[in-house]
């Protein structure tokens, strides 16, 4: 059972990178060679055995393992005097007061008010204190244990979920911000018939775009678009000049068009824990927490013990809440259903341990009429086309 | 080295926003020991904070081990937030100053200690290099050992090649250490202080006593825990729960486990899903309940063939 099956294409090939080292607990003897040598190499997996087999070597290197993870947990967190950030919990504000901001850690954390008092929010204060860069104090004039700002802070954060999702991003290096829509804010009044048509009220039918001004010349003089009748063949007899028209008229079920330009974003339906959480930003040099460029993944939390996968209605209200990425109409088909015209994670964590990111896409397969195969080269036309030279090269 | 010594049961787990969590490593490698629970990790880890692989304080329970764990009275449940709420209010101003005291006191014995450190450094680095200046091709080697011998005599020698040096340039450009420009450490302790943190012991609370809820899972979770598999949260691989015949640390899991109601109807589609996902990772895919009796019974399914 421990030994790698030979026909196993994924085995063989796609082994590294398949391996995600979270997936597993760690051998914490491998944190001190990180620690010490400071090399980027992580340890491999596989090191660990199947059962037990009762032998004093297994135990003694259980013993190391343990021991070495014991020791890592004891590993104190502190910051030099040259780094020194000091700040004060208020719980009236549920924020903490920066008083001296310093080091690059602030670039994108913190807040500052109109009196240019720095705040740092609730995540924010946790994650700098458990890092050991923050020294946090209580307004009592004593400073936190790490166990005090969890006790402090964490209800704030909307629980250890929504916690977990940031910190676990902020420490891959990632810039998070909360979005508009973190809190669930009583914005209920507006009626939920007032806002837009959601996904369901998007469903038309599939050829709507109108044909360049000459066809539709041509159209209108030689040819008339009549419904097709309710009964009878879809195709009747008549006489038909195009293939479009023929087309067009098989296009009988209704399709889905996403919005492909920028609508109104309406947040009011999205309900927690579907609601957009976190805005997140890969990495980058020169970002402004003043002017955040538009963010990278927009992040939802739900906890996999307690919800399932969002209904379409929940879905709609979500996607609603996001702006469409105009960039996607100009990919290519294959993209564009992969992308979609918006998108955003949702995370979802048993008990933390296991923080997974879902990708919803907002996804129309209706991207213009494909028999026209003018976009990707590979309409009907060309297939037409393919079927022909078959034929005479068969002859 | 620091060998984990036995704390006191049964300890408090602290519950902070639905949420049960151990902060202190004593209790937690205790926990491991002596009652086969992991847990899980989920703080940053301070000494290396960016990666998500070793993960540090504090070590959350699942729902199930924090009841485990009161059921079998090693452990009680407390409110943390309110904990630290009243400790807050009620500290008293002498404890506080005497906190602080240490505090500030701990922290001067720690610049000290770094003010020894760097000089015992300089002295053998202004050793080695005065030997170099002077010497031949032995220097180095006699520096070393100068060095390694004896700090008094390490100093001498600085004092000496200070003032003697041609070059004063490299002792004037960096100041002597001192108290005042020394490096200080702002440490964060992991556990509250019990100042203003005095969680009630179990024998002394007059209401209720919390209880964390008993999940669909938990016959199947105690059941398999009594035979001594560690269970660990499986949601990445579409389970309950993963479970391991000894410590993740040092074991691959065995089984893929769901804890069912006895009368739940499954779907064949989910049996047929579960058999691959398990038999494609080389575990089994194991569902079990509690029957009327209260006795827990468990299935494996595999992915077979002709």
């Amino acid at each position: 059972m421990d030994e790698p099956e030979d026909g196993n294409i994924r085995n063989a090939q796609n082994n590294i990178q398949d391996a995600d080292l979270s997936d597993e607990t760690q051998d914490f003897r491998f944190l001190n060679l990180l620690n010490k040598t400071g090399t980027t190499a992580l340890p491999r997996r596989g090191e660990k055995d199947f059962e037990p087999d009762g032998t004093d070597l297994q135990d003694r290197v259980l013993n190391e393992s343990r021991q070495a993870m014991h020791e890592a947990l004891l590993g104190e967190r502190k910051h030099s005097s040259k780094q020194h950030v000091s700040a004060t919990w208020r719980p009236s504000q549920r924020m903490a007061e920066v008083h001296v901001a310093r080091g690059p850690h602030f670039k994108t954390v913190g807040k500052a008010d109109r009196r240019g008092v720095l705040w740092l929010l609730p995540e924010e204060t946790i994650y700098l204190v458990e890092r050991g860069n923050l020294e946090c104090w209580w307004e009592e004039g004593v400073p936190m244990s790490l166990q005090g700002v969890y006790a402090s802070a964490l209800d704030g954060c909307g629980g250890l979920e929504r916690y977990q999702v940031y910190t676990y991003l902020k420490r891959a290096g990632y810039i998070l911000a909360r979005a508009p829509t973190f809190f669930h804010d009583d914005d209920k009044v507006v009626e939920r018939e007032e806002r837009g048509e959601g996904i369901i009220g998007t469903i038309r039918p599939a050829t709507t775009t109108p044909p360049g001004i000459f066809k539709q010349l041509f159209t209108s003089l030689f040819l008339t678009r009549t419904k097709p009748p309710p009964f009878g063949p879809v195709i009747a007899q008549g006489t038909y000049r195009t293939y479009d028209s023929i087309y067009s008229r098989l296009s009988i079920i209704p399709t889905h068009h996403p919005p492909h330009t920028p609508t109104n974003m309406v947040a009011v339906a999205s309900e927690t824990p579907f609601r957009i959480a976190y805005k997140v930003w890969k990495p980058q040099p020169h970002f402004r927490k003043s002017d955040p460029p538009p963010a990278d993944f927009l992040v939802a939390v739900a906890s996999a013990r307690e919800t399932s996968l969002p209904t379409l209605s929940q879905l709609s209200a979500l996607f609603d809440s996001v702006p469409v990425d105009e960039k996607t109409g100009g990919k290519s088909q294959f993209r564009r259903l992969k992308d979609g015209h918006r998108k955003c994670l949702v995370s979802q964590s048993w008990d933390t341990e296991v923080t997974t990111f879902i990708k919803f896409a907002h996804v129309g397969f209706w991207v213009g009429p494909i028999f026209y195969g003018k976009r990707e080269g590979e309409g009907w036309r060309e297939i037409g086309r393919w079927c022909r030279r078959e034929r005479t090269r068969q002859r | 080295m620091t060998t984990p010594t036995i704390p006191q049961e049964p300890f408090p787990i602290y519950l902070v926003s639905s949420s049960y969590l151990l902060y202190d490593a004593t209790v937690i490698s205790h926990v491991r020991r002596t009652h086969r629970m992991s847990g899980c990790l989920t703080g940053t880890l301070p000494q290396i904070p960016q990666q998500n692989i070793f993960l540090g304080l504090p070590l959350e329970l699942m729902i199930e081990e924090a009841l485990l764990l009161v059921d079998k009275g090693a452990g009680y449940i407390v409110d943390d937030v309110h904990v630290h709420e009243h400790g807050l209010r009620d500290m008293l101003e002498v404890d506080k100053h005497q906190f602080l005291e240490e505090r500030e006191e701990g922290q001067r014995r720690g610049v000290e200690e770094y003010v020894r450190k760097v000089q015992e450094k300089r002295g053998v680095f202004v050793q080695g290099r005065g030997n170099d200046e002077g010497g031949g091709v032995d220097g180095g080697g006699q520096g070393t050992e100068g060095g390694r011998g004896d700090v008094a005599e390490g100093e001498t020698v600085f004092e000496n090649s200070s003032v003697s040096n041609s070059r004063p340039a490299a002792t004037t450009a960096v100041p002597a250490p001192t108290a005042a420009n020394a490096v200080m450490y702002y440490p964060t302790p992991a556990i509250s202080h019990p100042i203003y943190h005095r969680p009630p012991v179990p024998w002394d609370i007059r209401t209720a006593p919390l209880r964390p809820q008993r999940t669909q899972g938990y016959p199947l979770y105690k059941h398999l825990h009594e035979r001594g598999y560690f269970l660990s949260p499986g949601l990445r691989f579409g389970c309950q729960y993963m479970a391991y015949p000894g410590d993740p640390l040092r074991f691959h899991s065995h089984f893929v486990v769901n804890g069912l109601g006895w009368d739940e109807e499954i779907e064949m589609r989910d049996v047929v899903g579960g058999g691959r996902l398990g038999t494609g990772v080389k575990k089994a895919w194991m569902i079990g309940g509690e029957d009327g009796t209260g006795e827990v019974r468990t299935f494996c399914v595999e992915w077979g063939g002709f």
